[in-house]
């Protein structure tokens, strides 16, 4: 691929293969101005000097509660959403000195799965058309091929007969089949990075299993880059590769799966597991399970020092002083937190 | 409490057998209307809630759990209703042949109460939480014994009880909170049956943890029953003691969690199980169910799960009954019959 940025033109962002991950937020902060109760003006920190890569090949879990700042941070790594400090890097290249082929090939690349899969297709356009218009965009014009290309993707999003949806519109089709073409459009374009965002919680337990299932299919056969931001961390269980746990803005904990599932270093992290629902009923009942007080406070007021501290269970004095930096720790994992080993 | 109840009424074996059901739901129908097709979202629905029992009734969207639960307390509206038929009895009355009058004076000194999934939208955005918990409080209580009680109620339900936080209003609590709040007004008239229609699904999941520790607690303390409507296996795994699985309006399978989730005999329900990723540890596929949940409005005949059934044979064009398993739970497949045990159906 000639349209991508010189790999050697950054020297800071080369990663121990020798070459710069293919997308990597540097640092990136993220503040909204908002007017709060009765117009007082209030900033919200949705993000908080964050850094994460995703390289070919490997499936990112993102997880976090409500306000973790998780669905900011793929809004960032898809130039939805810009840092208020901070770059993002393509191929090492921050974001706003791509040229014009650079961008393009950057917007081809790296492609997104959405939350509500009703919300992001156009209830006007029929199948067939709103992947047409993708296609078109990679350069795909006559209609034969046009026709081709898009039976074959809706066959390989498991919507048989093709000919048969081709021809529907969105509200004709279940939230499990119109996430499916969420994600047809996505690899429409041949991806070899895709944000997803939630692409499992609007759909039934079943339906999920089946729109996974789909997605780590095209994930091993294509070895394209994953980042699947998701509360469910039994999905994250089952699936990732690499685990990137954030509270508050900030990544607290960064890792391989086995290890953030086997050896959680931050308690945030190992709290946020112990509330992991098993229906292995031998294994723990409710009333066993410990609690994590309170509930993540709000973003237009993070808590001093270590954000965690008020509902830490082993925090001490210089925790609410102080915020910890990542340290790398010794099974290559990364932790924000003083008190880890 | 259940023991001494059977042993009033030991005397009779039918009788003892009615007694001992806080709640019994009897061939509940509950069909309506929707853009002139009929909905037929409770089908014949069998349900058996004994005192102090944590019940759990799981399904996907459009298996009428909902519609179910919601026609326990009749909170049903008339214009929409096609068909309803059956009972739902309620400590031996039955719910559906009272009339609006009754029912209404009933509903004030109510033994059954109900929990939402979305707190905001059952809370007045305008009045002060406090006094909210208050008005579902009887109303002969003078005033201080009520400012007391909804004290009472905040703290069972792990809120603070001080003034100030009974003076809040909704919108100055989390959601966590909320469900509190929500869930002290169900407690306000002491029910011997809490209904909680997906009572965390709106939460964050250390926040659901708390939430499903308290309502076990009050569950177990005050020897209240549970009925827990969910789509989540695994909160029904960790909070019930039996469980009835619910697809396309019908009860497919009910019994122990512990049975039921260990050795599953409706392929449904061995699909549901299947499709939870991450029980079983990594796997490259995650197998489960094909297709989606039918629609309430046009049902096949015969078994409805037949056309996602990967063990689907010529009998299933007849409808199984729920019939009873080796394993002493229910299931309403042809193939649960403990002589069809085993059996290759191809």
């Amino acid at each position: 691929m000639s349209t991508r940025p010189d790999q050697s033109a950054t020297a800071e962002g080369v990663s121990i293969a020798g070459a710069p991950p293919p997308l990597a937020a540097k640092e990136v902060s993220v503040v909204y101005r908002t007017r709060g109760d009765f117009g007082r003006r209030t900033a919200r920190h949705a993000l908080n000097r964050t850094s994460i890569e995703v390289n070919y090949g490997e499936l990112v879990a993102l997880v976090g509660e409500s306000g973790s700042g998780k669905s900011t941070l793929s809004k960032v790594l898809l130039d939805l959403a810009s840092p208020s400090a901070g770059e993002v890097a393509y191929h090492g290249k921050a974001l706003n000195t791509l040229t014009r082929t650079e961008m393009r090939a950057y917007r081809n690349e790296v492609q997104v799965v959405f939350q509500d899969p009703a919300a992001s297709l156009n209830p006007r356009q029929r199948i067939w058309k709103c992947l047409a218009s993708v296609l078109e965009l990679r350069g795909v014009r006559s209609q034969l091929e046009l026709n081709e290309e898009i039976t074959k993707l809706l066959t390989g999003v498991g919507l048989n007969p093709a000919e048969s949806f081709a021809r529907r519109f969105p509200h004709e089709l279940s939230g499990g089949q119109q996430q499916r073409v969420a994600i047809a459009r996505a690899l429409a374009m041949k991806p070899r990075i895709v944000i997803a965002d939630e692409p499992l919680s609007a759909l039934d337990v079943s339906v999920q299993a089946q729109v996974l299932d789909l997605m780590i299919d095209h994930q091993k056969r294509t070895n394209a880059g994953y980042l699947l931001v998701t509360h469910d961390l039994n999905v994250v269980r089952a699936v990732a590769d690499r685990v990137v746990v954030m509270y508050l803005g900030s990544v607290v904990e960064m890792g391989d799966a086995e290890q953030i599932f086997e050896r959680p270093q931050h308690p945030y992290t190992r709290a946020l597991l112990s509330s992991r629902l098993s229906i292995d009923a031998s294994k723990r009942r409710i009333r066993d399970r410990p609690i994590l007080t309170g509930d993540v406070p709000s973003t237009t007021a993070i808590p001093s020092g270590c954000a965690y501290h008020p509902r830490c269970p082993i925090a001490v004095e210089r925790c609410s002083i102080d915020a910890p930096e990542p340290r790398v720790t010794g099974d290559g994992s990364s932790v924000a937190c003083h008190l880890a080993e | 409490m259940r023991s001494a109840s059977i042993a009033e009424c030991g005397h009779e074996e039918s009788n003892a057998v009615k007694e001992t059901q806080l709640l019994d739901i009897h061939d509940l129908v509950v069909h309506f209307l929707r853009e002139e097709q009929v909905v037929k979202a409770v089908d014949g629905v069998d349900l058996r809630v004994k005192p102090g029992e944590s019940v759990g009734l799981v399904g996907e969207s459009g298996s009428g759990k909902t519609v179910l639960s919601r026609s326990i307390a009749r909170l049903m509206a008339n214009a929409v209703i096609d068909k309803m038929s059956g009972q739902v009895v309620f400590q031996n009355t039955d719910l559906l042949s009272l009339s609006e009058r009754e029912l209404e004076r009933r509903r004030r000194k109510s033994f059954l109460s109900m929990v939402f999934q979305d707190p905001l939208g059952y809370l007045n955005p305008t009045k002060r939480v406090g006094r909210q918990v208050a008005e579902a409080l009887p109303p002969e209580l003078s005033r201080r014994s009520r400012r007391h009680r909804v004290a009472e109620l905040f703290t069972q339900v792990g809120l603070p009880g001080d003034k100030a936080s009974l003076r809040l209003y909704p919108h100055e609590f989390s959601g966590g909170m909320r469900q509190r709040v929500l869930i002290a007004m169900a407690l306000a008239s002491r029910p011997r049956l809490l209904i909680a229609d997906e009572p965390t699904t709106a939460l964050d999941v250390t926040v659901q943890v708390q939430v499903l520790n308290t309502l076990e607690r009050l569950h177990r303390e005050q020897d209240m029953a549970l009925l827990v409507i969910t789509h989540d296996l695994a909160l029904v795994a960790e909070l019930c003691d039996r469980v009835y699985v619910m697809y396309a309006g019908q009860i497919v399978e009910s019994g122990d969690v512990e049975t039921v989730l260990s050795s599953p005999h409706h392929p449904y329900t061995q699909g549901l199980i299947a499709s939870m990723p991450g029980q079983r540890r990594r796997m490259n596929k995650v197998d489960g169910l094909v297709g989606s949940v039918p629609n309430l409005a046009l049902l096949p005949s015969g078994c409805r799960f037949r056309s996602r059934c990967p063990h689907a044979f010529d009998r299933c064009e007849e409808m199984p009954p729920l019939m009873p398993t080796s394993t002493g739970s229910t299931s309403r497949c042809w193939l649960s019959e403990p002589e069809a045990e085993g059996e290759d159906p191809s």
